[in-house]
């Protein structure tokens, strides 16, 4: 990760997923250009433009669920869920 | 001044794409994430398959792609002519807006191997002078392969880091628990959606007008060291995310075959509690 990216991934893929919408600008100038590119790749943010010219993004949804499942903390049911997979269903 | 794009729909098959019969030609769209500051733009779609994009402003500008060509693996070349004027430019600036990109898209590509809000962003091809999409290895061509490059080693990168998340909440739970199924099948979803976007990458990969961008070619020249390059990396991020996905799979997922087998054991267990249970309700009597 090169020295303008402030943020690790999770920490970044965190902050699209709070803010979820802004200017293109804000975001390079927080996450740095590389992460922002990367994330537009794999279609965790999408571009838009303003009518006086201002690139803008927006997180899709997918995104939010994404780093709610995997970086996220566990929820009480998926706990549940996980004690009973570990010590009712034994694996 | 005028100006080339060439606007890439994605395709599984080698012909070329068809309008969609149920849409309406005519789109009307905000195009500005920002949500005080909204621009609403209309996307029209005519007969002859140019595209019309007319501002909503007062002063209501409008811009004509006109397509000149398809090939079948995809690709539309538009032209258009933009004066470098602040309205027009908000339609079109440098780079061609992703927002205008996906409308196009949206008339004739449906999301077969991907959810909605999951389509392919890629960068539009765009040049003043006009670039011939039928030529080998032409550079709108290798513009989209490059493109790929880039998205395969992005997913690369999400995919380990995700992967390392998994680990470090797996360790954090100490064992305790099973790591709950939801967090995997995230895991494994967006996997799945890397092996959506390869099968749009084989139309290009594959067509017959790329004979460069292949692995293992010759260095005979810089220009075919690169392209070699590039279908090195897409074929070895592709190669590392399906390790990665089987090591994930063996760490945290399930056996659907032991999961049967475990539940019809409790079963076994349950009935035959509830069958004691039953029993011993039934003896009371006889002890009264």
């Amino acid at each position: 990760m090169s020295e303008k990216n402030k943020k690790n991934q999770q920490e970044a893929l965190g902050y699209i997923c709070n803010r979820k919408s802004g200017s293109i600008d804000t975001l390079i100038n927080e996450l740095g250009s590389d992460v922002v590119r990367e994330f537009e790749l794999v279609g965790f943010i999408k571009r838009g433009i303003t009518a006086d010219t201002q690139a803008t993004w927006k997180a899709v949804p997918s995104a939010n669920s994404f780093f709610k499942s995997i970086y996220g903390e566990p929820t009480l049911v998926q706990k549940i869920k996980g004690y009973f997979c570990h010590y009712v269903l034994r694996f | 001044m005028k100006y080339y794009c060439v606007l890439w729909i994605p395709t599984v098959f080698h012909k070329k794409p068809l309008r969609k019969p149920d849409v309406t030609i005519i789109k009307n769209v905000n195009i500005s994430d920002i949500d005080n500051i909204p621009h609403n733009i209309s996307v029209d779609l005519d007969q002859d398959e140019n595209i019309i994009i007319k501002s909503d402003s007062p002063d209501s500008h409008s811009i004509l792609l006109k397509r000149i060509d398809y090939s079948n693996n995809g690709l539309f070349l538009y032209e258009y002519d933009i004066e470098d004027k602040k309205e027009n430019r908000a339609l079109i600036g440098d780079d061609f807006p992703f927002a205008i990109y996906h409308i196009v898209k949206e008339f004739y590509h449906t999301h077969e191997h991907h959810g909605e809000d999951e389509d392919t962003h890629l960068a539009a091809y765009t040049n003043k002078i006009r670039p011939d999409i039928k030529a080998l290895n032409n550079e709108a061509l290798i513009h989209y392969l490059r493109n790929y490059e880039k998205k395969f080693v992005a997913y690369l990168s999400q995919i380990q880091n995700a992967y390392a998340g998994l680990l470090s909440r797996k360790k954090e739970s100490n064992k305790r628990y099973k790591l709950a199924t939801d967090s995997h099948e995230a895991f494994s979803d967006f996997c799945c959606k890397v092996r959506g976007e390869e099968l749009y990458y084989n139309s290009l990969n594959k067509s017959k007008y790329n004979t460069l961008c292949k692995s293992g070619l010759g260095n005979d020249s810089e220009e075919e060291s690169q392209l070699s390059k590039i279908a090195f990396n897409i074929e070895n991020a592709l190669a590392n995310i399906k390790y990665i996905e089987e090591k994930a799979h063996n760490e945290f997922g399930f056996d659907n075959a032991k999961i049967s087998f475990n539940i019809a054991w409790l079963a076994f267990y349950i009935g035959a509690g509830l069958g004691l249970i039953s029993i011993a309700l039934g003896a009371i009597p006889f002890f009264k």
